[in-house]
């Protein structure tokens, strides 16, 4: 009987291993494949049956996609983008977040109901109201048509909202009554207490601003304005079919993603615990 | 620094949660306020910190009208009952906090949290942060950075209520030798009324909003000014009974507790302390019918009359369930209350 148990559980974590390897290969093969086609010479490429590693790394490749359309004016692009958003969505949301949870005013409620409410419209409704406000303002073709839309998020706003909401009140009390005005608590209790939210939101944030496709190709015309993404899209179809610079330029699109989330995983791990508090 | 309260009200809609409260507190006094929770005895404390801005009334430090005053202007210092410590900052930066904010040099502010630190004994958990603090000695680095910036009063919300069983005996002995060292007034709000009585100079007793009794603790015990406060002192509970007299002699259903009052006839409501019986063979017989074993007393149920009683007696004594006590009461123990069941006198 007990021996029949432990094959039982020795077979469990087999499967469990199992099961898990196989959904990392899933997610990892499509990687593993673009970075090696991304080093292999198009005979290669189209070899049957195709070879998982190329015999000599082509790291010309590289070279060569990044000299084919202009990448450096796209990764600039793209990083100024990215850069502005993000800090802007940081502002505004621990702004409006410390309103919400910590200030009164007349209609706050209200106002953020409205918040809420405009995360049940979809995203594509807004994409054609704000083309539109953006053609009005004739920013077409200009950072600020790619970074104005971008830098405040309800979601993000209701995220750190319900965070701050968990800070005790004592807190602001006992900061009030140590002479700390509401910028200072803000700033010096409030946003190192939610530092782990605050990153989650500014890598969600990177994330998506990065890969952001639809709305830069819709403001920009000019090859100087273009993104990385929308840059590697053009490239698809001006480069026609050398599938392995294409690869070559996604490598160079996802890279610097892999790098900041890695770089800032360690930040979101190392938390603020808030057992420091009682009751 | 003395304090005065005057007529202090406040309202939440219809609720009076103060009700033209009354209080002074001498310099360097200890005033626990106390009372079941809601009789608003937090409301006052956190009036006093001018967190919460009174409908009513005055309250002056000294001969200075601070109703008015900000929190951070008032100097005062103030204990939360979760202590309120920032949970990301060491408990250097902790303490140090109130003078920074007031624009103190870093290194004088360091210098001054160490004194204070060994004041509360916690110098040597400077560079940790809260997380690795037992409860107690949070408690200590909550009371070190309020007093850091050494205010003229100090208050505490229930400062003992989040520590276990033993940890309060001793905290709340460590509260009265910090006070009695930096010699500060003192008011903290308690529903413990061992707490409050233990290291208090005064005790306030509120119900409702209303102050009851303001008075030393040993005096509040003996001469309660009415039945609430009776009530709420003393573990075991106060015996309520009704007794009739009738030419100076107290009886209750029949067994006669006291002859020679002097008492106008009639029927009263009184109240009998557990530990005011006394064995004595010609008293009144009880039947106990349960016992409870408390350590240094026994704590024997049992009836005068129709009125459930709870008599204390010494713990070495042999007695049974269904065995028969004759007991009497101590001289001046019967606390007689009029139909307002405000304070006659003890008979």
């Amino acid at each position: 009987m007990k021996s029949n148990r432990k094959i039982a559980n020795i077979i469990a974590e087999v499967l469990k291993y199992v099961i898990l390897i196989a959904g990392s290969v899933f997610t990892i093969l499509p990687f593993v494949w673009m970075i090696s086609s991304s080093l292999k010479t198009p005979a290669e490429l189209v070899q049957v049956p195709p070879a998982l590693f190329p015999e000599v790394p082509q790291w010309l490749n590289y070279k060569s996609a990044w000299e084919a359309a202009p990448f450096a004016r796209y990764l600039v692009n793209t990083i100024i983008v990215t850069i502005c958003t993000t800090a802007g969505v940081l502002v505004t949301t621990v702004l409006s977040a410390f309103a919400f949870s910590r200030l009164n005013f007349p209609g706050k409620k209200t106002v953020f109901s409205l918040f809420l409410a405009t995360l049940m419209i979809p995203g594509e409704m807004l994409i054609i109201t704000n083309y539109e406000t953006i053609i009005k303002l004739k920013w077409i073709d200009s950072y600020r048509a790619m970074i104005v839309p971008w830098i405040s998020s309800a979601f993000y706003i209701y995220l750190l909202t319900r965070f701050f909401m968990q800070v005790p009140e004592s807190l602001y009390l006992a900061a009030k009554v140590d002479k700390c005005s509401d910028f200072k608590y803000m700033i010096k209790i409030m946003v190192p207490m939610n530092k782990q939210a605050i990153f989650s939101i500014a890598i969600l944030n990177i994330i998506s601003s990065w890969n952001a496709f639809l709305w830069p190709l819709l403001v920009t015309n000019s090859q100087e304005m273009r993104v990385l993404s929308n840059g590697l899209v053009r490239f698809q179809t001006e480069a026609g079919s050398s599938t392995e610079l294409i690869m070559a330029a996604s490598c160079i699109l996802v890279m610097p993603i892999i790098i900041i989330y890695l770089f800032l995983r360690k930040y979101i791990i190392e938390g603020v615990t808030r057992s420091g508090l009682k009751g | 620094m003395d304090i005065r309260i005057e007529n202090l009200t406040k309202t939440y809609g219809n609720l009076n949660a103060v009700d033209h409260m009354n209080l002074s507190i001498n310099d360097g006094e200890l005033v626990g306020l106390l009372g079941p929770s809601g009789c608003g005895k937090s409301t006052t404390l956190f009036m006093l910190s001018g967190l919460t801005t009174p409908t009513e009334g005055k309250i002056y430090f000294g001969d200075k009208d601070v109703t008015s005053i900000p929190p951070e202007d008032r100097e005062i210092g103030l204990v939360f009952q979760n202590y309120a410590l920032y949970p990301h900052m060491t408990v250097e930066d902790n303490i140090t906090f109130p003078l920074i904010n007031r624009g103190m040099k870093k290194a004088q502010a360091r210098e001054e949290a160490f004194e204070i630190a060994k004041v509360v004994k916690i110098e040597q958990y400077m560079k940790r942060r809260p997380s690795e603090l037992s409860g107690g000695q949070q408690q200590r680095v909550a009371i070190a950075r309020a007093l850091v910036k050494k205010p003229q009063v100090l208050l505490l919300d229930e400062p003992l209520s989040n520590l276990d069983a033993k940890l309060r005996v001793a905290t709340r002995e460590e509260i009265r030798r910090i006070q009695q060292e930096v010699k500060i007034t003192t008011i903290f709000v308690t529903h413990d009324q061992e707490e409050a009585m233990s290291i208090s100079d005064r005790i306030a007793v509120m119900k409702e909003g209303v102050l009851q009794q303001y008075e030393v603790p040993q005096t509040m015990y003996l001469n309660p000014a009415n039945t609430f406060v009776a009530n709420f002192l003393g573990m075991p509970e106060i015996n309520n009974i009704e007794i009739d007299v009738k030419g100076g002699v107290i009886s209750a259903d029949g067994n006669i507790l006291r002859k020679g009052a002097s008492l106008a006839d009639g029927h009263y409501k009184a109240g009998i302390r557990p530990e005011s019986f006394y064995v004595d063979e010609n008293g009144a017989a009880l039947e106990v019918s349960n016992i409870r074993m408390t350590g240094r007393d026994l704590l024997l149920f049992t009836k005068l009359g129709s009125t459930d009683v709870r008599v204390l007696v010494h713990s070495y004594m042999q007695i049974g369930v269904g065995d028969k006590l004759g007991v009497s009461v101590r001289d001046e123990h019967i606390l007689v209350f009029d139909d307002k069941e405000v304070l006659i006198g003890r008979f």
